[in-house]
């Protein structure tokens, strides 16, 4: 094994669960330019961030709103100097004026270190948007951290716990927690036993019924943790009356893609979105937990859309 | 055509053309730019009427910035206040009202409120570390326009200051009493304009793309 193999197999000692088959230093600037050039070419993110990186007056409204930086009281926090990361190498690379003139207006070469930065920069932020709500300009920096951690996805910087979970769901045993069917089958017998024992009636948790209305998934804590809820959903579609049913292939809604890369979002989306097809369900309901419901309304729209699947296999 | 008859003869209309071209462009392009992913950010104001008054009010007050930034908010709201006051009462003036110590009123206020926020881009230090040569440009440059226009004037604007204006929207402009201080805030208005659309000052479009296309759309 050479040493530049090994180097690219082994996780970053500064970010060790932040990083997995990292590439090598020397070629993640290339790789950075070219996934920014892939992002914008696709032509999704096109107007946020034109608007959001162009236009932020600096007026550090954000830095007020964000609990992270109100705790930390670390410049590093302030959204609007994360946001400027990502903003500088934009400016450099895609900008007639950055080209033009260069730090004069705020651009800058990318660097190896800087790379570095934004895996710290990024992963400091919690992506809640709070600092969107009252920008004056409107300015939501939480989509500038996700477009700078897909990008950091490609280089290899990408946390270990998200993408093993991933992994999981996306192999056979479909869901993020990894567990078995036999064991899943368990778990909704027992919880429906305990429906009967509440309520005295037999309220069903339906599952793989061809035909229902609403195809129901959730995150797989609802199953196994917090139950409360799930029942509380049962109970609520019994009283309704209405055809609803689980999965036994893909139940778990939860979609960790949202937090650092468009194609493994868009491989758990599909896989939902093909589970509930197959059930021939025509509403998807998905359970409490907000990133997995936004996954399903920010995204749902663009699954499809040849510039997204463009976007998603280029460089890959 | 001498340079002090090109700035005062041709200039302007370059200047206003050229602000009018890159707005729309803008205007134009992002409107042209595909469907992207909802990104949609709530609390949306419920319907027109709820986000006209989110918008008024926000154009009106700068709550957000009064409400989280209130040093900055002093310099910003007095600016912007002054900057529509500038423009609105000279064309007042030139619609034959005595408002030209308003106009001087207001631009003094915007030379006040341009130094004041660099400032404290200058003190604040988390300011300081998000401002780059851009931010402080475009300040001294807005201060600037307006320091010429007041020093053009002092003493009081002749007559036939205001003739000039008028003949240029009838394009015959008369240039032949204009001073070097007259031409001097003619030309730092017209490169104003002239950069106005490609700055990040844009923010007067492009607050309706992030606003109403971006975080309050809900198809």
């Amino acid at each position: 094994m050479t040493k530049e193999t090994q180097e690219s197999q082994e996780a970053d000692p500064q970010y060790p669960f932040r990083s997995e088959k990292l590439l090598p230093r020397k070629e993640r600037v290339e790789r950075f330019l070219q996934t920014l050039q892939d992002v914008l070419g696709a032509k999704i993110y096109n107007l946020p961030l034109e608007t959001y990186l162009g236009t932020c007056a600096k007026c550090n409204n954000c830095a007020e709103q964000c609990q992270v930086y109100q705790t930390s009281r670390d410049q590093r926090d302030l959204p609007a100097w994360r946001s400027d990361l990502l903003r500088k190498v934009y400016k450099k690379y895609f900008t007639t004026s950055g080209k033009v003139f260069g730090k004069l207006v705020g651009a800058k070469a990318l660097t190896e270190d800087d790379i570095d930065n934004m895996v710290d920069a990024f992963y400091r932020c919690n992506m809640c948007r709070r600092c969107g709500v009252n920008c004056p300009l409107a300015v939501d920096n939480a989509l500038i951290t996700r477009v700078g951690r897909v990008i950091l996805e490609r280089l290899g910087f990408v946390p270990t716990n998200m993408t093993v979970s991933t992994r999981a769901q996306l192999g056979e045993v479909g869901n993020t927690s990894a567990i078995p069917r036999a064991a899943f089958i368990d778990t909704l017998d027992f919880l429906e036993e305990e429906l009967r024992d509440e309520t005295g009636i037999a309220i069903p948790i339906p599952r793989d019924v061809e035909g229902a209305e609403f195809f129901f998934a959730a995150p797989v804590s609802d199953y196994i943790m917090e139950a409360d809820t799930l029942l509380g959903i049962a109970k609520t579609f019994y009283a309704a009356g209405a055809s609803w049913t689980v999965s036994m292939e893909n139940f778990d809604a939860i979609n960790y893609g949202l937090f650092y890369s468009d194609a493994d979002l868009e491989r758990v989306l599909n896989r939902l979105l093909e589970a509930a097809n197959s059930l021939q369900c025509r509403t998807i309901v998905i359970g409490e937990c907000g990133h997995a419901t936004k996954v399903g309304l920010l995204f749902q729209k663009v699954y499809g859309r040849p510039e997204y699947h463009d976007y998603s296999q280029a460089g890959s | 055509m001498t340079g002090s008859e090109f700035i005062a003869r041709v200039f302007p209309y370059i200047a206003v053309g050229f602000f009018l071209l890159g707005t729309g462009w803008r205007f134009a392009h992002w409107l042209s730019l595909p469907a992207h992913v909802k990104w949609t950010l709530y609390p949306v104001p419920e319907g027109i009427p709820g986000q006209l008054k989110y918008m008024v009010k926000e154009m009106f007050t700068f709550e957000t910035l009064y409400k989280f930034n209130r040093r900055l908010w002093i310099g910003s709201f007095a600016m912007h206040v002054a900057m529509a006051g500038s423009v609105l009462f000279f064309i007042l003036y030139l619609s034959g009202w005595s408002t030209k110590f308003m106009v001087q009123v207001c631009l003094c206020v915007i030379v006040t409120a341009s130094i004041y926020i660099i400032g404290l881009r200058i003190c604040d230090k988390n300011l300081r570390a998000l401002s780059n040569f851009e931010e402080f440009f475009n300040l001294a440059f807005l201060a600037g326009v307006a320091a010429s226009g007041f020093a053009a004037s002092v003493p009081p604007i002749p007559l036939s200051f205001r003739l000039y204006f008028l003949g240029l929207m009838e394009f015959r402009p008369n240039v032949s009493f204009l001073s070097t201080v007259h031409l001097l805030a003619v030309f730092l208005g017209g490169l104003f304009l002239i950069y106005l659309p490609w700055s990040k000052m844009i923010h007067y479009i492009s607050k309706y793309f992030t606003y109403h296309h971006i975080n309050w759309q809900k198809e």
